[in-house]
């Protein structure tokens, strides 16, 4: 709201700048206009500035739509980089409700064959970026058994200190591709 | 249904660990109570049994594991694989690891 409130405003104010200026042009005497219109040329500067116009507003619209898949595909990102850190807060303390470990998991893992989707209809077949969330998608298939694998009791599963470790170690490789992706998606 | 089996609906929607005495909703006690028996019944109506994944709160390996490696070895992985059709819309990569569970029976036995 407030942003179309400021875009209108600053339509009338260049409209008002335009015409004070016109207004001074053509009372000012160092400015001598020939009265006689030449068709053609208006024809040409009309053409010339719808042209214009047309080229710029398309450039503005593409420019805009990468944009927002660009925030989306970003947003989806950082979704996944919340909820593994939401797991590795509870993976660290050794013991936790394996219902919370499989929800955590199914999330993520469900959002990076997601971002798979998305991105291949957003950025095609750039390399890098396929190349990111494949070591993601793969890291979290590692992660799987990690964390809800194991032994439980009652519903509560124990790791041990060697499976965090393990989990760090793929953790790791999530993070480090997660900030890669970002990046390399940003610069399309 | 007959030969179809929801198991957020049909077992529950929290599915647990490997063994009853992992905790409630097992692998183990999902195979004893449904799997088996919908196994049974669907190898002697010559129909392929489905399983709908869809709908819980996620799996643990140790339960798809226990149950599928299970099923495998009681009746063979080549005819468990013949008779099954897995139905996982939310997560579709669970397919290809049931069918590892599956196999990995017969290579283990």
């Amino acid at each position: 709201m407030t942003q179309k409130r400021h875009i209108r405003f600053s339509h009338v104010f260049s409209f008002s700048i335009g015409a004070i200026v016109s207004t001074v042009c053509n009372n000012w005497t160092y400015f001598k206009f020939n009265e006689e219109i030449n068709i053609d040329d208006l024809f040409t500067a009309v053409i010339g500035g719808a042209i214009g116009l047309y080229i710029g507003s398309k450039l503005t619209s593409k420019v805009s739509s990468d944009r927002v898949e660009k925030d989306l595909i970003i947003g989806k990102i950082t979704s996944i980089k919340a909820k593994m850190e939401e797991l590795t807060s509870i993976v660290e303390t050794g013991s936790y409700q394996l219902a919370t470990a499989t929800k955590l998991i199914k999330y993520c893992r469900q959002s990076a064959t997601l971002l798979k989707n998305m991105i291949e209809v957003c950025c095609g077949d750039e390399e890098i970026i396929a190349g990111n969330l494949d070591k993601i998608t793969k890291a979290l298939n590692r992660i799987n058994p990690i964390v809800t694998g194991g032994l439980a009791v009652n519903g509560i599963l124990n790791i041990d200190v060697i499976a965090i470790g393990n989990y760090n170690t793929f953790n790791k490789i999530i993070e480090d591709n997660s900030l890669l992706l970002i990046i390399n998606v940003n610069r399309l | 249904m007959e030969n179809f089996i929801k198991i957020s609906t049909d077992f529950s929607p929290t599915p647990g660990a490997r063994y009853r005495t992992d905790g409630p909703f097992s692998g183990q006690e999902f195979y004893e109570k449904i799997l088996q028996k919908k196994f049974k019944d669907s190898l002697r109506s010559g129909l392929k049994l489905e399983i709908d994944l869809d709908g819980t709160f996620g799996f643990a390996t140790s339960f798809l594991s226990e149950a599928f490696n299970r099923l495998a070895m009681e009746f063979g992985s080549a005819i468990v694989w013949d008779h099954v059709k897995i139905i996982s819309n939310e997560e579709p990569y669970l397919i290809d690891e049931i069918r590892e569970y599956i196999y990995d029976a017969e290579a283990t036995h």
